[in-house]
């Protein structure tokens, strides 16, 4: 059951999950209760200075795994160990107080994830301040020059500043306070195209000149590929698929990874008359037992219908979750 | 031509001074053509859509121009009239997911009839209902259901059921996919397509990715601070723009072939307060000094791209 | 890049600089200052104020002085006259008389409001008559009834003879005596029907007669002006600049104070409810039912009844019973703004729960915690006024409440005595006025222009 292969030994890596369960129940409306599986046995792990992309659409659970990853949410079951300094933090067990030392979100919405009345370099000091930094200032500057905002931005309000300008000041907040592990929760979703670039070089560079290790959370699988060294593919709350983002992109296993790439718009305007080809139905419809994406894969078996298949290596660092292999 | 428009302004008026959201717009609509309205936030392309329903909100105001469907004037129209004979009846207009045009306390089915009542519309209701939603390849089914029992992509081809209730010439499909997911996005495209082909449905289609119009328009307008910097057949806008924009814009966009992609430096002008010259030379790789002097006009070439830049 | 104060000190200095919040506080000290003065006047002027006769010698509903900056002669105050001359002789043994004479020349258009005598003796008279010489040489004699021998009195007490000599002009007694009309007949000109007042010279004689050598002790001639003092009189006289004065003390108090603390402390409440969330806020929105539910008013005299009526007391168990209000309000909107990721993003980054809320969620409940202090500042005013109505507030104080009360009960404003209402309402407003612009300042500092 628990897979050790791809989880990495100890010295690897910094952020692991093992068997993770994020069940939640949720009453109808005439209190007819079910139960909504988030994230159902997932064990993964993040190596150090390591970009994991995890994509997946909605309902795949790839929020909560990150959120769940740096203790804003308690699992239903299962483990999650933080690596910093060559001791193992149980995530669980630790308080938030603890892990917030070496762990940083980056959200979706620049709009609400910084509040608007305040002003930039407040947003940027307070914590520093808080955790009782010296150099405050010198901190504040670098931050500012590795997200390339001008430093004259320090005097404005947030309010003022545009949705990229935030994203990137989101940034800035997020490693101004030097984290080991940092979750990206779908930071450039909400950015126009012309912007999203912006944002994969500052991560990009970020990692480079301070060794941050990334969660980087996605549906766009594209963003995922520039930005990530392995990908997981995440369906309905489990890894279908895993492997490092070349492969995954080049060499798709999983019927669901391989409906996602061909279904993803290419630049070719001479196609546009025809109709698309979508093997994979519209619906997502989760079934009772047996392969979650059964009732929506183009080659489902039999045996698909009764069994749960488990990720298993098919070549070296490339795991899939399907009968076919 | 079934829709042109001419010259359009729509400023809005604020607190911080006028917002030109759309200075002097000119676009064309042919039956059965879809075309693209494309450009970053704040480029204007919503605010035309909205215009052409003479749904613009406050603080904005039509300011100049016209708007003429089938050779009539619509701006000239009073309120009434265009309510009773134009909009929703000749032109509809699906929003963006998570503006649904739906309230959650009626059924998908009753706010349909309802719109059918409103409009005059007579005959069976009920079959009505059933023929939309069939139409959008949905489960008639599902039209017994709250909005919010259905998902982001059904809630969307409701919508869209709606949208076609009294059979339209023109829709207008402003973000339509956004907050939806890839598979179900390409399943409102593939729908779209079908529309246009069953029903002959001219649509305008507003979005700021460019992925999707190269997969589904015919011609797109490329909207840069209230300003169309060029337009043309797709073929030309994805394969060989000319306008620095635009290949910027496509540029950008993430293909999985792309290792990097480049982004646009820089943000679009205060609509408030617009620049001297060409609306983009603050961004423009290839700005010279007349970008910063005179704005550029229109010119058509032979290949049916029309470019406003001072390199051609 | 210049050293910084991340926090409250860099807020401070913005608000500093705002010329409407300079403003809000400057108008708050300079009513601080004159709460200063009223409290510093001693009580028992506290308790004149309620005691008419205190307030004799005063013109009864008069308009300010200062009318007659804009109307000369029609406008005057009151003169205090003092004999030009005494004599004291004994014409006959056992026989003493003294004869306080006053001169005065009069340019007014109308009349005196009311004219008081001041005359006492160290004995009892036999006899006082005065002699009232008009500018047309006519004289008129009264006779001074004995009842006010040596005490002051005004020309209510000797109408007896001025009517006598009004209608021996006009040839009827007029239906209405009052002190004006009494007054028409020593300063108008018997020709004009006592209509038109006569200017000139007046010489006024008080012959005392007694049968024992006497002593002046005290004399004086009041001329009642029209018009008295920065915002006039009410019914009895009262000056009600004074009684302004006097309220203001209580109107901070009463009013500002109940506002101040109901709206705060709802507010904080609420906030921090709503801020902290699960059981926490469950059992402090129990707690908010259980006050919401309190009649407040029966509770008061319920408590009136232990205790002695003390305003302050029961100005603070108002309050208390109206934090709720504004608990239910705040609360609502702290958890609109903890929706905001922000909130969760900053506990991540290590900053503790009390400065979360004062960064985010202060600042933002500000502007209605402003709104409902000057709102609630007029409304804690008039309640004063409503606990002395029901009989459980001291009775020995003055309330702009009371006052309004009073303009109220005397028909005010149709008698046309429009300054008995317009400067204490006036006063109301003023007093939530600084909390107003307080609140702009604040509201702009922490929140940014818009």
């Amino acid at each position: 059951m628990v897979m050790r292969l791809h989880v990495g030994s100890i010295s690897d890596y910094i952020v692991k999950v093992e068997n993770l369960k994020v069940y939640f129940t949720k009453s109808g409306i005439f209190s007819k209760k079910y139960i909504v599986k988030a994230l159902d046995n997932v064990t993964l792990s993040i190596k150090e200075k390591e970009v994991m992309g995890v994509v997946g659409e909605s309902g795949s659970g790839k929020t909560t795994l990150g959120r769940v990853t740096i203790g804003l949410q308690k699992p239903t079951a299962g483990n999650i160990y933080i690596r910093v300094d060559k001791r193992e933090i149980n995530v669980n067990k630790a308080k938030l107080k603890d892990i917030s030392k070496y762990v940083q979100m980056i959200y979706q919405d620049p709009y609400s994830s910084i509040d608007p009345i305040m002003r930039v370099y407040d947003v940027l000091a307070m914590p520093l301040k808080y955790k009782k930094e010296i150099d405050i200032d010198r901190k504040i500057e670098e931050a500012m020059r590795l997200v390339d905002l001008p430093l004259e931005l320090l005097e404005n309000r947030v309010y003022q500043l545009s949705g990229g300008q935030r994203q990137r000041l989101s940034i800035a907040r997020a490693i101004v306070v030097n984290p080991k592990y940092i979750v990206a929760d779908e930071p450039t979703t909400m950015l126009d195209a012309s912007l999203k670039g912006e944002i994969l070089k500052i991560i990009k560079d970020a990692r480079e000149s301070k060794g941050f290790s990334f969660m980087f959370i996605t549906h766009e699988l594209p963003i995922a590929k520039i930005i990530s060294d392995r990908i997981a593919v995440l369906y309905l709350g489990k890894v279908v698929e895993l492997g490092s983002s070349n492969e995954i992109i080049k060499n798709p296993l999983h019927p669901y990874t391989q409906g996602l790439i061909e279904v993803y718009p290419r630049i070719d305007p001479s196609l546009r008359d025809k109709m698309k080809e979508i093997k994979i139905k519209v619906d997502i419809v989760r079934p009772e037992r047996g392969c979650v994406f059964y009732p929506r894969c183009p080659f489902a078996m039999p045996k698909c219908k009764e069994q749960e298949p488990e990720l298993k290596e098919i070549s070296p660092g490339h795991y899939v979750a399907c009968w076919l292999y | 031509m079934l829709l042109e428009v001419r010259n359009l302004k729509v400023y809005f008026y604020t607190k911080r001074g006028i917002v030109k959201a759309v200075d002097d717009v000119n676009l064309y609509l042919d039956k059965g053509e879809i075309i693209g309205l494309a450009g970053e936030s704040g480029s204007g392309k919503s605010t035309i859509g909205y215009a052409i329903m003479r749904l613009v909100p406050f603080p904005g105001k039509i300011e100049g121009g016209e708007i003429l469907f089938k050779g009539e004037n619509i701006l000239k129209l009073d309120e009434e009239t265009f309510r009773k004979n134009y909009r929703w009846k000749k032109i509809a207009m699906v929003f963006q997911g998570s503006m649904s045009g739906f309230t959650p306390v009626f059924k998908i089915r009753d706010q349909i009839i309802e719109v059918l009542r409103i409009h005059g519309w007579t005959g069976d209701y009920d079959k009505r209902v059933e023929e939309l939603f069939k139409m959008v390849n949905m489960d008639p089914q599902l039209a017994e259901k709250y909005p919010h029992e259905l998902s982001g992509g059904q809630k969307q081809r409701a919508f869209i059921a709606m949208a076609l209730a009294l059979n339209p010439e023109i829709l207008i499909a402003d973000e339509p996919t956004t907050a939806l997911d890839v598979m179900v996005q390409e399943h409102i495209l593939n729908l779209l397509k079908k529309l246009r082909e069953e029903l002959n449905l001219s649509i305008i289609f507003i979005t700021h990715d460019l992925a999707l119009l190269s997969e589904i328009s015919d011609r797109d307008y490329m909207l840069y601070a209230g300003k169309v910097m060029e337009s043309g057949p797709s073929e030309v806008i994805f394969k060989k723009p000319r306008h620095p924009y635009t290949s910027l814009l496509v540029e950008s966009i993430a293909t999985l072939n792309k290792d990097i992609i480049k982004g646009i430096p820089g943000s679009m002008p205060d609509l408030s307060n617009p620049p001297v010259g060409c609306r983009f030379n603050t961004r423009c790789p290839f700005a010279r000094d007349i970008c910063f002097k005179e704005e550029p006009k229109m010119k058509a070439f032979s290949d049916g791209d029309e470019v406003a830049c001072w390199l051609y | 890049m210049s050293k910084r104060n991340v926090g409250f000190s860099s807020y401070l200095r913005d608000f500093l600089s705002s010329k409407i919040g300079l403003v809000g506080l400057i108008i708050l000290i300079i009513l601080l200052i004159f709460t200063g003065i009223a409290i510093s006047i001693p009580a028992k002027v506290y308790a004149s104020w309620n005691n008419p006769a205190s307030w004799n010698q005063y013109p009864e509903h008069v308009p300010p002085a200062w009318l007659s900056i804009f109307y000369p002669n029609k406008y005057f105050t009151t003169e205090e006259l003092s004999p030009i001359n005494m004599s004291l002789y004994s014409p006959a043994k056992n026989i003493f008389v003294a004869i306080i004479t006053y001169q005065f020349n009069w340019s007014k258009v109308l009349p005196a409001y009311n004219v008081y005598f001041i005359v006492s003796t160290n004995i009892t008279p036999i006899e006082e008559v005065i002699y009232w010489s008009k500018p047309d040489g006519y004289t008129l004699q009264v006779n001074v009834p004995n009842g006010v021998f040596n005490v002051p009195f005004d020309l209510t007490s000797i109408r007896g003879d001025i009517l006598n000599y009004i209608s021996s002009i006009t040839g009827k007694t007029p239906n209405i005596v009052n002190s004006t009309v009494l007054s028409s007949a020593l300063f108008n000109s018997p020709k004009s029907n006592f209509t038109t007042t006569e200017q000139g010279r007046y010489v006024i004689k008080i012959e005392i007669v007694s049968s024992s050598p006497m002593n002046i002790t005290k004399s004086g001639l009041l001329l009642l002006g029209n018009s008295y003092g920065l915002m006039g009189t009410d019914y009895f006289g009262r000056p009600l600049d004074l009684g302004v004065l006097l309220g203001l003390p209580n109107a901070l108090e009463i009013g500002a104070l109940t506002s101040l603390v109901a709206v705060l402390v709802g507010i904080f409440v609420g906030g921090i409810s709503g801020y902290l969330g699960g059981n926490k806020d469950s059992a402090i929105q129990w707690l908010t039912l259980v006050f919401l539910a309190l009649p407040a008013l029966p509770f008061l005299v319920a408590v009136s009844f232990v205790t002695e009526p003390n305003l302050e007391i029961e100005a603070l168990l108002i309050a208390f019973l109206s934090w709720p209000f504004y608990a239910i309000i705040a609360r609502s909107m702290a958890l609109s703004i903890k929706s905001n990721s922000f909130v969760e993003a900053d506990k991540l980054l290590g900053i503790p729960s009390y400065r979360v809320f004062f960064t985010h969620f202060m600042p933002r409940l500000i502007p209605i915690t402003v709104a409902y202090m000057a709102l609630g500042v007029p409304a804690g005013i008039l309640l004063a006024q409503t606990l002395a109505f029901l009989g459980i507030a001291p009775a020995n104080i003055v309330t702009w409440g009371g006052i309004l009360d009073a303009a109220e009960t005397y028909q005010a404003q149709v008698n046309g005595w429009w300054w008995w209402v317009v400067f204490p309402g006036a006063m109301i407003v003023i007093v939530a006025i600084p909390f107003v612009l307080i609140g702009f300042a604040i509201e702009r500092v922490t929140l940014g222009e818009r």
